[in-house]
């Protein structure tokens, strides 16, 4: 195969040899790719700064049949979110972002939503990284949804009636929601009006208008979100997300 | 790898285990070591044994060492008032080559990077707030402590967080600059890199 060029965001880099990277990253025509850029951590690198994580780049790489790993050529800037990085409490909002593509990107199938919903996020964060909590949960829940894992927010997956009816909304041990009637002795974790808003919001609008939106909110229907998205995650995934969050020592 | 007798695949499995080594450089080095003379290899383990046996961890720095406290932190010509934190030994090596710094260091052994799942408690950082303190300084307070990790995301993260835990305590913490490498050409540096060299720029 040929060259290939792509918009790609990287993900995460492992070092390797002596003076080359592992690269991960998530590109607009191919989906989660892994390469290898030669030579990239040498002081005069032609890669400079285009393989730091959550950079967006024009990237060109090679591909051979049958093999896992592609080999990197070219990374062009398009936008670099570095200064964003130079924030410890900011990195480990993004890790985990990046950790939650990776697992729930299959490698190589390219899926522009999303790339577009991914790029829209990080671009949105640069804008307003006081809206980190809020655009990490529109991000969540949008990845969740655009990999079949969220449920349907509208309706009863038992009975089919419209959830906005429903005094009470719960989710069954299989991660679907059930109004009041069909979920009998409420059984599974029940989810509040506000945070059903939430969900519908994150449906409706783009990141940035959710952020102001969000803001709105209580912090406890943020953390009920958070609490939500981690039960999904945590059952498809079948474990945590590596990515924690950290915690600055007093 | 049934093809070699027993001990030559043991040791290019040994070999392999390295970090870098693939099954062809094991290969290599394996047949190596049986090319050349009984006394280089026994030279060689002899070298491989002491690393394992004599060098420890500075009990004040952190820094590989063979006597503790080690060189950098025993020494009275060292200026004991400027602390500068490396993410492992030989960033350490590449600062003191430069001759122009003569204060003390601190290895953190790593750097912060969540999506590994390396935390703060994984990296040799309880020990550095004690050091600030004159009493555990031969009574001598530390002016500036020097952030000298690597220039990425990793080391921009945990140059942040411990710029975090010691400005509370009002000593001065300095980043070392980001931007061009001497003997370098504009045309080729990308945006980041110029950027940082704009925001780092000097009056000469």
């Amino acid at each position: 195969m040929g060259l290939i060029e792509t918009e790609a965001i990287i993900l995460r880099t492992y070092n390797l040899a002596e003076a080359d990277k592992i690269v991960i990253c998530l590109t607009r025509k191919a989906g989660v790719i892994r390469g290898v850029a030669r030579g990239s951590r040498r002081l005069k690198s032609r890669f400079g700064a285009g393989l730091e994580p959550f950079t967006l780049v024009a990237l060109s790489y090679h591909e051979k049949e049958g093999r896992e790993l592609v080999a990197l050529r070219q990374a062009e800037i398009i936008s670099s979110y570095f200064n964003l990085c130079s924030d410890a409490l900011m990195v480990s909002s993004l890790a985990r972002m990046a950790e939650m593509v990776i697992e729930f990107s299959p490698p190589h199938e390219p899926n522009e939503r999303v790339f577009r919903m991914v790029s829209a996020c990080l671009e949105a964060i640069s804008r307003s990284p006081a809206s980190l909590e809020e655009l990490l949960g529109y991000f969540e829940v949008w990845l969740l949804r655009l990999s079949g894992f969220l449920p349907d927010i509208t309706r009863c997956s038992v009975c089919g009636s419209s959830l906005r009816d429903s005094v009470a909304v719960f989710m069954d041990a299989e991660g679907r929601l059930r109004c009041r009637q069909c979920s009998p002795g409420a059984l599974g974790a029940s989810l509040s009006e506000e945070v059903l808003g939430r969900l519908r919001a994150i449906r409706r609008l783009s990141p940035d208008a959710y952020a102001l939106e969000g803001l709105k909110g209580s912090a406890e229907s943020r953390k009920e979100l958070d609490r939500l998205t981690s039960i999904i995650i945590r059952r498809a995934l079948e474990r945590e997300l590596r990515a924690k969050p950290l915690v600055l020592q007093s | 790898m049934l093809e070699y007798a027993e001990p030559v695949t043991k040791l290019i499995d040994e070999f392999k285990r390295l970090p870098g080594i693939g099954h062809k450089t094991a290969q290599r080095l394996a047949f190596h070591i049986l090319r050349v003379p009984e006394a280089d290899v026994e030279r060689f383990v002899g070298a491989l044994r002491e690393v394992k046996e004599r060098i420890g961890f500075c009990s004040i720095c952190n820094n590989l060492t063979d006597v503790d406290p080690c060189r950098f932190c025993s020494s009275a010509g060292r200026d004991r008032s400027m602390i500068c934190v490396v993410e492992e030994p030989y960033n350490l090596v590449a600062v003191e080559k430069t001759r122009s710094y003569k204060g003390l260091y601190h290895v953190l052994h790593g750097s912060l990077s969540p999506i590994r799942g390396i935390g703060p408690d994984d990296l040799h950082l309880a020990n550095l707030l004690p050091r600030l303190k004159p009493e555990n300084n031969e009574g001598i307070e530390v002016s500036e402590v020097i952030l000298a990790t690597n220039p990425n995301t990793e080391g921009e993260a945990t140059a942040n967080y411990i710029s975090r835990l010691l400005k509370p305590l009002g000593v001065r913490v300095t980043r070392i600059a980001m931007g061009m490498p001497v003997g370098s050409d504009l045309e080729y540096v990308d945006e980041v890199t110029m950027d940082k060299a704009l925001a780092n720029r000097h009056e000469i």
